[in-house]
């Protein structure tokens, strides 16, 4: 295939079909100087989407909002979804926008800077949340989770699958360690990613994998304690709330907004595969 | 209000922020962008009862904004581009320097949108800014998605060159 802006536009933007993709990325492995072009092309996309999320950043006009909800009743049904949210028994769309306000467009790269290494839970082998008792990892899912993929012989797989968001999983009864989706979202490469929580009595990790063949690899780990008493190295705690830190990763990472329920549990019926080919262009 | 409409309008608020971004795209100005999300709000609440049930409310939304900008607006917006680095907040203030740089090139950005064809900055902010693929771009914008395709890989191109041309006179400046 004879690669021109257009074909580059329409990849980057993963309008092609899977056939096209693959000769694309086969072309571009091959050529510096189009793969150059293309990550100009993502630079100055980055850019662009940062210049129109600053507008994020400023309160919304109360103008606008009053006139959509201008009755006791709207508001007083407002915050009844902002508690269910908070609850998170309903759809974290727009929890997740409000969490935006807080959230800055630093790039990830300034995030690495800013947070360190120390709040990423190390995703080489070896280091995983401590068990209840013991500075071991607690068995082999948090090992295999912290490793950087989740294969389908991970019970996190699973869920990561198959749980809405929002709908706790025990994991492993014995360990009592639980996990959560959190919101799921589409990133910049085309990949469906999940944010997600894995908690035990004392620790838990806010989490962000993506799924791309057929495996979900955790991008970003951050752990928080629920007892600072738990010592032993094994891990390291955020010096903050770990939430900021990952809304800047998906701040980073996402492309469009976060997927609603529907088209989540769309996604799930269909094994996360992206789009199929007839909604492409020829 | 009655159920539907209550629930019609939560799901505009949910909207909001795309909304507003469209509108701050097409303006190329935070203060402008309110006022014509505004103006999108209100008429979209006088239209509520054309309001076909199953009609996708983000493309109706998005075609709403899009018309009354092209329609009403353009005409008699009176602000340039915001091109006050200082508009661009970030919250996170790590390294002053990369923070001012990033500022100032949001600002470039701004301003080399400003002078493309608006079927260009649309196209951008629907597809770069919201994610939206090209077939869901060819029926917000209604046209075909050919036309989505080629219009979207010229506008890139466009902006590319303004974003140029600007680099080009700052060196000059210097």
């Amino acid at each position: 295939m004879l690669i021109n802006d257009e074909i580059l536009t329409a990849y980057i933007d993963g309008e092609l079909n899977d056939d096209q993709m693959r000769d694309v990325k086969a072309q571009l492995d091959n050529s510096p100087q189009l793969s150059t072009r293309v990550e100009e092309m993502r630079l100055m996309d980055d850019m662009v989407t940062k210049t129109y999320h600053a507008i994020d950043d400023r309160p919304m006009p109360e103008s606008v909002l009053s006139l959509l909800q201008d009755t006791p009743d709207g508001q007083a049904d407002h915050e009844h979804a902002h508690n269910e949210h908070a609850k998170g028994k309903e759809t974290n769309i727009l929890s997740f926008k409000k969490r935006q306000k807080f959230v800055s467009n630093a790039p990830v790269w300034q995030m690495g800077l800013a947070a360190s290494i120390a709040l990423f839970v190390g995703l080489g082998v070896g280091r995983g949340l401590p068990g209840p008792e013991s500075s071991q990892p607690s068995g082999p899912i948090l090992a295999q989770q912290t490793a950087g993929v989740i294969t389908p012989q991970n019970a996190l797989f699973a869920m990561l699958e198959n749980q809405p968001s929002a709908t706790p999983v025990v994991i492993d009864d014995d360990l009592n360690i639980n996990a959560k989706p959190i919101m799921s979202f589409q990133n910049v490469d085309h990949e469906y990613c999940r944010e997600f929580e894995i908690s035990t009595a004392q620790a838990s990790t806010r989490n962000i994998a993506c799924r791309t063949d057929n495996v979900w690899t955790v991008k970003v780990a951050v752990a928080t304690t629920k007892d600072l008493s738990i010592a032993g190295g094994q891990y390291q705690t955020a010096s903050q709330a770990p939430e900021p830190i990952i809304d800047n990763m998906i701040m980073g990472l996402i492309k469009g907004d976060a997927l609603s329920i529907d088209k989540e549990a769309e996604l799930i019926k269909k094994n996360w595969q992206p789009q199929k080919n007839s909604d492409k262009l020829p | 209000m009655t159920d539907k409409s209550k629930q019609w309008r939560e799901e505009i608020v949910a909207l909001l922020p795309r909304l507003r971004r469209f509108a701050y795209s097409l303006t190329s100005s935070a203060v402008d962008a309110d006022d014509l999300l505004q103006t999108t709000i209100e008429k979209a609440l006088l239209k509520y009862d054309q309001f076909e049930q199953g009609t996708d409310l983000d493309k109706w939304m998005f075609r709403m904004c899009k018309n009354l900008w092209i329609d009403e607006w353009r005409s008699r917006r009176v602000r340039g581009p915001s091109v006050d680095p200082m508009d661009f907040k970030s919250e996170l203030q790590i390294d002053g320097e990369e923070l001012l740089h990033n500022r100032l090139t949001m600002s470039e950005v701004n301003v080399a949108m400003n002078a493309l064809k608006d079927e260009q900055k649309m196209i951008l902010a629907l597809i770069i800014v919201e994610g939206y693929s090209y077939k869901e771009v060819s029926e917000m914008l209604e046209i075909p998605i050919g036309t989505v395709m080629s219009r979207q890989a010229r506008a890139r191109k466009a902006l590319e060159e303004n974003l140029q041309k600007q680099n080009a006179q700052t060196v000059k400046i210097k």
